[in-house]
């Protein structure tokens, strides 16, 4: 039950990034679109590197904050729920 | 374990996100942020594989032992930072590092994360051959 409730919550996570993508798609196929400017690109640009530079920080941190709190013992068992 | 209704449901999910892995970056991008973006995806799809077994693991009783978890975990963070760091020649190092964690873990945590392993492999696969 716990994990189809995570499941879940995966998707309505993913689903706005799903609903951006669906909506491009949309406009790439709407051959009246004009090209996009240079502040667009740089806008959307910047938008893109930020939001990968935060993704990989925030993701970097968990990993490393969940090994911490699951730390080896000295013989080399291991430690936490269920253990 | 998991449901048959549960393994359904992430089943849906994954193919869910597989469709939006697919898709081409956005032409607005300059090269740098199309690199990325398209790096963004990996992370993504990695990031399932972690969380999925980190939230397993936290279950009562747990699902994923920690051992395993943190066998996925110390992965993870191994493959964010070749992702990062390298310049290129990064896809297929995690490619091969997604295929040799997986065939370490147990029968019970492969079924479990197989979808999401495969989601992974998909979204990686699509990354161009060089850089950019």
């Amino acid at each position: 039950m716990e994990i189809r409730g995570e499941v879940l919550n995966v998707v309505l996570k993913e689903l706005p990034t799903a609903v951006e993508l669906f909506k491009l798609l949309f406009k790439k196929s709407n051959p009246g679109a004009p090209p996009p400017t240079d502040e667009e690109i740089l806008l959307a640009s910047a938008k893109a590197i930020g939001e990968y530079r935060q993704t990989l920080a925030s993701s970097t941190a968990k990993d490393e904050a969940w090994l911490a709190a699951h730390p080896r013992t000295p013989d080399g068992g291991p430690v936490g729920p269920g253990e | 374990m998991l449901t048959r209704r549960s393994r359904s449901t992430a089943v849906a999910v994954v193919l869910l996100l597989l469709s939006a892995a697919c898709t081409p970056p956005p032409p607005n991008l300059n090269p740098e942020a199309t690199v990325a973006f398209q790096k963004l995806r990996v992370v993504k799809s990695l990031d399932l594989i972690r969380d999925t077994a980190q939230d397993a693991n936290a279950q009562t009783p747990p699902l994923v032992s920690t051992d395993v978890a943190r066998t996925i975990t110390e992965w993870h963070l191994s493959a964010l930072k070749i992702i990062d760091v390298a310049d290129a020649g990064w896809r297929p190092i995690v490619e091969r590092s997604l295929v040799e964690v997986f065939g370490k873990l147990p029968a019970a945590t492969q079924q479990l994360l197989a979808p999401y392993f495969e989601l992974a492999k998909v979204v990686v696969g699509n990354m161009p051959d060089r850089e950019g």
